[in-house]
Order: C-alpha cells, then structure tokens, then sequence
C-alpha cells in the first residue's frame, strides 16, 4: 500500500529536483486515462444498445412483426422525454457541442450530459431508430475529459484542448478506427491542425480502441472482403459515384436541416411527439425493409459481400436517407455518422451494379464499389476529406482501394461544397445559433506571414558611420521609432528616436552613431514567418530585419510594428518614405 | 497530505492553480500537483469502472454465444432439409451475434452455395479463406464454386489446395475423394496432361474399389499411361482372371507398348469370355502385326528376311498412296518429290530390284532399314484422308522405338 503511495505520490508531486513528470508528461498520461476510461463507457454503451436491440427488434415472433414499428417510435419519445425534462444537455449533435466546449465555455462539459447521452442513445438506436452511436460516443469521450480535466484542476489552455482528446477517444471506440477517430476529431471538432495536442489526441484514442477490443473481441465492424480494383479506365466510374454522391450529400444536409428548422420554430411541447411520428415510419418501413432499421452495420457488411441486388440496394440507400433525415429533423437522439457510412455503402453498390449493366467491362469488385460510396457520402456530408480517406483505409485494410477512394471523395467535396456551402454540423450550429469555427473557414482566411507586411526597402538601415543628425533625418522621413544600424556585413543593431533626439541635444549632432550612440542588438525574422511570431519579437525590438533563409546576413527588408498594422489593414497611412531597392549590403 | 501548486517554469510553489506565477508571471503553464488522493481515487475508479464494465462484457458475450448457437442449430436443421432460403436468414441471425464465428459464416457460405448464390458465397468463403488459407473444406468449397462457374485453372489450384489441407476426422478417405473428383473434372474438362499427373499420384493410393480402378484403368489408356494401366489391369485380372473389362483394358495398354502377343492373349481371353465384333477386329490386327514383324522372336532368318522385303513393298505402296491419294497414274517425275524422299524411295526400289540376295542377318537390317528410313520421309504426306496400312504403322511404330 505504501508502495502504490510512493508512486502515486512520484507521479503527481515534485521531489526535490522537481516533478517526476513534467507538465505535457502528465497531460499525455491523463490523455491515457481519458482513452481508458472513455473506452469503458463506450464499450459499455455498445453493449447497452445490443441488448436493448434483442430485447425489442430481434426478439419479436415472426407472427409479431406487426409490432415492429412501435418499437422505433417508443425508443425515440422516451429518449426525447428523457431529454427534455431531465437531461436537456444530451440534445443535439455531440460534435457541435464538444466544439462549443472547445470554443466557447473553456472545455466545460457536464458530466450529466455524458450519462444523459448514454442514456437517450440507447433508448433510440436500440429500439431500431436509424442513427448510429458514434457521435453519442464522441460526446461522451469528450464529457469524460472534461470532468477529469476539472478533477485534475486543469488550467483553462488545458481544458479547452482536453475535450477533443476524449471525443477522439470516444469515437475511436465506438468506431474501432483509431486514425480515423484522431483525423475527425481534427478536422470536425478542434478545425485546425494542432500539432500540439496530435499527441495526446493520438494516445487516448488508441487506448480508447485497445479498452474497446478487449473487451468486445478484434471484431472490425465490417468483413471487408478481398478486393479487386480493375482497369483505370473504371475510375471514371468511381469519379461519376463522386459526383452522384456529392449532389446526394448535398441534399440530405439542405432537406434534413431545412425539416429541423421548421420543427424548431415549433413549440417545444408540441415537438414532443415528433420523434414518435418520426419513429412510427422508420418502424412501418422497417417491417418492410428491416435492413434499414438501427445503425445497419450488417447490412453494409451484407453490401460489401454481395448480398444484395444495385437495384434493392438503391431503395435500401434512399429509404435510410429519409427516415434519417426525418429522425435527425424531428430531434431523436443518435448521430449521423453511421446512416451516412450505410446511405453511402448502398449508394457506392447500387451505382456499381447499374453501371455494370451499361458497362459490362466494368472488373472491380463489389466491394470497392461500397467502400468508395461509404467515403464519398461520409465525405459529401461531414466536408472531412482525410478522415473520409483514411477511415475506408481502415475499414479495407488494403491500400488499392485508396486512389478510386480520393478521386470520388474529392468530386463528392467539391460537388457538395458547390452546392451547400456548409458541412451538416455547421448547418445544425447555425439554426442552435451558434458560430463555431470549421476547417474550411480556416482554409479560406489564411494567416498572414511577414512577408505581407514587411517593407521591401533599406530606408530603416543605416550606417554606424552616419552622424546623429543624418540619422535623425532618416527616421523622422519614416513613421518608425527606431532604425536598424548595420554594424558590420549581416549584424544590426537598433537605436531609438528619442535616444538619437537626446544626443542632438547634448550637442552631439554631427558625431557618428558608433562613437556616441549606445546601440541595442537586434534578432533576425524571416518572410515565411507567420506574423503572429514576428509580432511577438516586436513586443522587445522596435524593427526587425528581415533576412533570407539560405543568406541569413543577406537583407531583404525591414519590419516594424506599423508595417504589421497596415497589414492588418488597421493603418492606411502608406509608408512616407520613396521605396528604393534593396541592395546587398557592403561589409 | 495538502494541496501544492507548481510553477512549472520557475517550479517556485504558488497559491492557486489559476493565477499567474508571481515569480516568472508564467500563466499557461501553471499545473496542480495533482495529490496522490486524487490520483489513487482515479485510478481506483477506474478499476471498479473496468470490473463492471468486464462483468457486463462477460455476460454480454454469453447472452450472443447462446443466441448465436441456437440460431446456428436451426440453421444446420434446415441446411440437411434442403430449407435453402431459410437455412440462409437463420445463418444471417446466427452471424448478427457473433459474425466473426468461422463456423456460422461457413454454413452461410454452404447455404448459399446450395442456393446457387454463387457470388456472395465466394465473397465468404474467400474471406475466411484469407484468415485460413489451409483449411479442407474451403478450398474444397472454392474449387466446387470456381468449377461451377467455369473457371478452371482456379478450381484446379483450389482442389489441389484442398487436397493437401488440413481436414478433421476421416483424412484419408477424404482426401481420395477430392482426388477423384479432381479427376473427373478434369477428364471432362478435357486437361489430359493435368488428369495424368493426378493419376500417377492416385496410382500411389489406389482405392480397393474395383469400380473406380476400373475407370482409372481406362482413364490412364487416355492419358497414355500404358505401363500403369497394364499393371493397375492386371492387379485387377489377378482377383478376377474373367474380368472382361480388365482383360480388354491390359490388352489394349500392352497392344498400345508394342507387345502384341500379350494384346492378343488378352484379347483371346477376353473373346472367351465374351466374344464381340470388337475384339475380334482387335485379335485379326495383332495377327496381321505379328506377321509382318521382322524383329519377332523365334521366327526363322529366312522368314526374317521374307518380311523385311514385305516391309519395304508396303512401305513403298504406302508412300506413292499418299504422295498421291487420287489413285491417277504416278505422272511426276521423280526429281519433283523432296530430295530425301526420292533418295529413300530409290533405296527401296534398289532393295526389290532383281532376286532376292541371301538372306544374312546384315540384309535383314539393311532391309528394315531401308523400310523404314522411307517411312520416315513419307509418313509427314501421309493425312487423315489418306487410308494406311495399320498392321505396317504399328510395326513401324514399334521399330522406331
């Protein structure tokens, strides 16, 4: 016991040379045990809905399936009620809420939200509604972080990244794909490319996936099957799903989110039974076409073996886009992410078979065919190119699915960005009026680096054999309150305007600079450095020169805090002084 | 034990988790020496997390095996009643609780199989193939569904595979039984070179049922395999010396290896037994063999040389018959046929010019010789319209080994 104490104690305290681990240590090991944790939870729900499955849909006698379509619809109103009178933070998409945690509320996320999840999504997708349990998952990661990050009295810089490092975690487990749930979770929820937080993303959702296998077994969620990629002539083929893909994508998201907003101007009393209407037709449906009732993980498996015919494909495919757009419109709890992989998987087969029927030639596998339908709805839907990439590398485990997958995905993209500009989860931001940042936003305002802003000019640099008073001068025809001095070839050093005043009035007007002036050093910056930085060093030193990489004594110009401001656009004043060229400077 | 705040930047010791460090104004950085307490109550949480989360995975995975086994069984039931279509949803149900069992996939596969649903059948069985590619039973199921589908190189390499995988139970026999039907698929898919290879290994395994060596006998005259088929008849003639089909199976191998008195007493034997038009056809063209053979044993030098001249006169009728199939008139000259040709058929008329010379064992040779150095330039003339000799192209078939 005094052992485990000592430990204990080692990991979280300092002994005399400090801490045994120090700060983004400890963070990656709490990243563990958000991975750990995280997995237990899913694992767990997984189960739930499992059971609650048997138990309602599974269980029925063949003489029963009558019954079959008010399961769906008493699953989705308990879930509702359970949401709108006790667990109100469960409603929602789990990623928009785990982004507003991030962006909006220091990474708080209440843990009642994490239980009301688990238990509104069971109640859902277990009782045959047709949403997947991956975002629920994702929320849940993300919650269990947050809790454990206030647990560990986290700093606020902390806390905001904690709950991407359990939403990975969460939807690594409930996915089974650990880089898929880490490039999501980078794309979707943080929207930047954090290198920063990659390593604890990585380590939590790996030890999310290693909790979730070892107690559900190696079992991938899909039997991929051996798969052929036949002539390159088919990627026309592959491209033509994209395409398909991309405007049906496109559709869901404007039709699903446009049936949300109008139940959302609804009263809220009123909306209580929507999710039992929306539930009564997925269950009438489900008599007849059972495959598109819960998540539909074995259905796709079905698809990638064949089992179906293009054409019962397709009407799998439209009859799950609708009822999901209806569940998702009328607030039944449960994500997207696994209707969409299942509408693309049908999507990808049915055009594969009807294409097969006008162009025999056509050698691929039905596999490939769903696999890329699987990366292009996914990909039309959630605008998450890499992770629509690399989740059907996952999924195949075979890399020759790869060059069909990119093509499509990246028509299916562009098609769907052409036609709605905004990814399913911003819409839904939007209508709960919020303004959460997404990648593509980022993509589209790219950050500034010095080179915008500096000028190209050696009208700051003067010589150290210069008197004061032409000095002065210098700096007076600029807006500057410095000059940058070249002391010799490739090393300046700075001087102020008010020290070069004082000199002039010291008497000490005509005497050079290197004699009379005490002169600061001064560091270097480069073009392709981003502003951000630049403004950092210019928090300490009035100007910067600029200087190539490959020469760093070489100047190509200056920087000064007014340059950054008129790149910014916050000054218009254009700079006083005459642009002369840059010449290389004498030694 | 209290609480301690660290600066991990100065690592001086400060006041509150949230405030900057008063020593180095760090702010970001500031951590909590999270106390041991915490940590064990983390940790110890998590234990009884994993305990319960272990119990409800265990009964979880118990509740599946017991549905997934039940739906299996009534799969199987249906399966042996020829119940296709519902053996298949049983299988499906049965592989919703546990689709990584081998065992319901592999029924599925079979069900479908049955149900002539060839596509999704392979799609299974190459999948279970790939985490077992030495199994028996599928590769056996491959092969039967590469040749059901016409694709023979597969089903060949499949049964192969199968042949030399890892089977449960009656190894042998099954083995033997897939040899089998690797032959019969490739005997009617026409693959002679293929179906004797298989043959020879299958010689090294006969099989006690006489039926079968029966076939294989026969199978082995198609594939030229006289030597093995002689002996496997044989075999065959030694349980049961009236063994028809045998005794025409050994005469046909030994009349095909050039030993025509064996043939013929094979055939002779045959004929007691049974006397058809057939073997008697075969007994008069080993007769005629047997006559004009010089090289036959026990026959006088005299009746030796009568023969090698017999030889070379239907060699030579032989050749003008197919240089000139018509019949007309020979009216070329000689000059207009091949060189070597004219050369040999010069030799020839040379040899039956004037009387016949003693008759020495050196004109005997030269005399065969001489016989059948023409054949051999006029034998490529000679085609199927052509009607030959059959008794001169057995005996010169049997010189030239």
């Amino acid at each position: 016991m005094n052992t485990i104490r000592e430990i204990l104690g080692k990991l979280s305290t300092m002994g005399k040379s400090g801490p045994v681990l120090d700060e983004p240590q400890r963070f990656l090991l709490l990243s563990i045990i958000i991975g750990i944790f995280s997995g237990l939870v899913v694992v767990c729900f997984h189960i739930s809905i499992e059971l609650l499955n048997w138990i309602t849909i599974h269980s029925l006698a063949p003489g029963a399936k009558y019954l079959t379509p008010l399961w769906p619809a008493v699953g989705g109103v308990a879930a509702y009620l359970l949401v709108f009178f006790v667990v109100p933070t469960a409603r929602g998409t789990g990623v928009n809420y785990t982004k507003t945690a991030v962006y909006a509320s220091d990474g708080y996320i209440p843990f009642r939200s994490v239980l009301g999840k688990f238990a509104t999504s069971t109640l859902s997708i277990g009782t045959g509604n047709p949403m997947g349990p991956e975002d629920p998952a994702l929320q849940m990661g993300a919650g269990i972080a947050s809790l454990l990050g206030r647990i560990f009295h986290l700093t606020r810089d902390h806390m905001r990244l904690i709950a991407p490092i359990g939403a990975a975690a969460g939807i690594g487990a409930a996915f089974n794909t650990p880089i898929a749930a880490v490039l999501f979770v980078m794309e979707e929820v943080m929207s930047a490319w954090n290198a920063g937080v990659l390593g604890s993303i990585v380590l939590s959702s790996v030890s999310a996936v290693v909790v979730s296998r070892w107690f559900l077994g190696d079992e991938v969620l899909y039997q991929v099957p051996e798969i052929e990629v036949g002539d390159y002539s088919e990627l026309l083929l592959y491209a033509a799903i994209g395409a398909v893909g991309g405007w049906l994508s496109a559709l869901f998201c404007r039709y699903s989110i446009m049936l949300r907003g109008r139940i959302l101007k609804l009263r809220e009393r009123r909306r209580l039974w929507l999710p039992a209407v929306a539930g009564l037709a997925v269950g009438i449906v489900g008599t007849y076409a059972p495959e598109t009732l819960g998540a539909g993980y074995q259905v796709i498996d079905g698809a990638l073996h064949d089992r179906f015919a293009w054409n019962l494909l397709l009407v799998l495919g439209l009859l799950k886009l609708l009822s999901t757009a209806l569940c998702f419109g009328c607030g039944t709890p449960g994500g997207l992410f696994a209707p969409t992989l299942f509408v693309g998987a049908m999507l990808g087969g049915g055009l594969a078979g009807l294409a097969q029927l006008v162009w025999p030639l056509s050698t691929s596998s039905v596999a490939a065919y769903v696999l890329v339908g699987i990366g292009v709805f996914f990909a039309g839907v959630f605008r998450a190119p890499m992770t629509s990439v690399f989740m059907v590398f996952e999924l195949s485990a075979s890399y020759v699915v790869i060059l069909p997958v990119m093509i499509a995905n990246t028509i299916a993209i562009l098609v769907s960005r052409r036609l709605e500009h905004d990814s399913v989860f911003q819409m839904a931001a939007y209508q709960d009026g919020l303004d959460l940042p997404s990648i593509e936003d980022r993509r589209e305002t790219p950050a500034l680096n010095v080179e915008d802003a500096m000028q190209r000019t050696r009208d700051l640099v003067v010589s150290d054999r210069i008197s004061v008073a032409e000095a002065l001068k210098t700096i007076e025809s600029s807006d500057a309150d410095a000059l940058l001095v070249e002391v010799r070839y490739g090393q300046w050093r700075w001087v102020g305007k008010r020290e070069l005043e004082r000199a002039k009035d010291n008497g000490d007007e005509d005497s050079s600079l290197h004699k009379t002036m005490k002169m600061w050093p001064v560091v270097r910056t480069y073009p392709d450095l981003p502003l951000d930085q630049a403004l950092r060093k210019l928090a300490i030193y009035p100007a910067l020169p600029v200087t190539s990489r490959v020469n760093p004594s070489f100047l190509l110009g200056t920087l000064t805090l007014a340059d950054v401001h008129r790149a910014y656009g916050i000054t218009r004043q254009e700079p006083k002084a005459e642009a002369s060229s840059v010449r290389p400077s004498s030694a | 034990m209290a609480k301690r705040y660290i600066c991990l930047v100065c690592r001086n010791e400060i006041a509150h988790p949230n405030a900057e460090c008063p020593y180095c104004k760090a702010r970001s950085v500031i951590a909590e020496g999270a106390s041991p307490r915490i940590l064990g109550m983390v940790f110890g949480v998590m234990a009884a997390v994993f305990a319960v989360t272990g119990f409800y995975a265990k009964s979880f995975k118990a509740e599946r095996s017991t549905r997934g086994q039940h739906h299996f069984g009534v799969a199987q039931e249906l399966l042996a009643e020829g119940n296709h279509a519902n053996a298949i949803k049983e299988y499906r149900n049965a592989l919703s609780y546990a689709k990584e069992e081998p065992d319901y996939r592999l029924g599925l596969a079979r069900a479908l199989f049955e149900d002539e649903r060839y596509a999704e059948t392979e799609n299974h069985l190459v999948d279970l193939r790939s985490q077992d590619p030495t199994s028996g039973i599928l590769n056996y199921l491959l092969a039967q569904l590469a040749a059901k589908e016409g694709r023979l190189d597969e089903a060949v390499s499949y049964y192969r595979t199968a042949i030399h995988g890892r089977w449960e139970g009656d190894t042998e026999d099954r083995r033997l039984n897939l040899r089998l039907e690797l032959v019969d698929l490739l005997e009617t898919s026409g693959r002679d070179e293929q179906l004797a290879a298989e043959l020879i290994a299958l010689a090294e395994i006969m099989p006690d049922d006489r039926g079968i060596q029966h076939k294989l006998g026969a199978l082995m005259l198609r594939t030229q395999l006289f030597d093995r088929a002689s002996s496997l008849f044989q075999t065959l003639l030694e349980a049961n010396p009236r063994d028809h089909e045998a005794l025409l199976g050994r005469g046909e191998a030994e009349f095909q290896l050039g030993n025509y008195i064996t043939a013929r007493t094979q055939y002779n034997r045959a004929k007691l037994v049974r006397d058809d038009d057939a073997t008697n056809e075969r007994i008069a063209l080993c007769n005629r063999i047997i006559e004009l053979d010089p090289t036959r044993r026990g026959i006088s030098l005299r009746e030796r040389f009568r023969r090698s001249r017999v030889l070379i006169e239907r060699a030579r009728a032989a050749t003008l018959k197919c240089q000139n199939p018509s019949g007309d008139a020979f009216v070329g000259p000689l000059v207009a046929l091949p060189a070597d040709l004219a050369s040999a058929l010069e030799n020839a008329d040379q040899a039956l010019a004037g009387r016949p010379g003693r008759a020495t064992d050196e004109t005997v040779e030269a005399n065969t010789l001489t016989a059948e150095e023409l054949w051999n330039q006029a034998s490529p003339l000679c085609n199927e319209s052509t009607p030959l000799d059959p008794p001169l192209v057995h005996v010169m078939a049997k010189l030239s080994r």
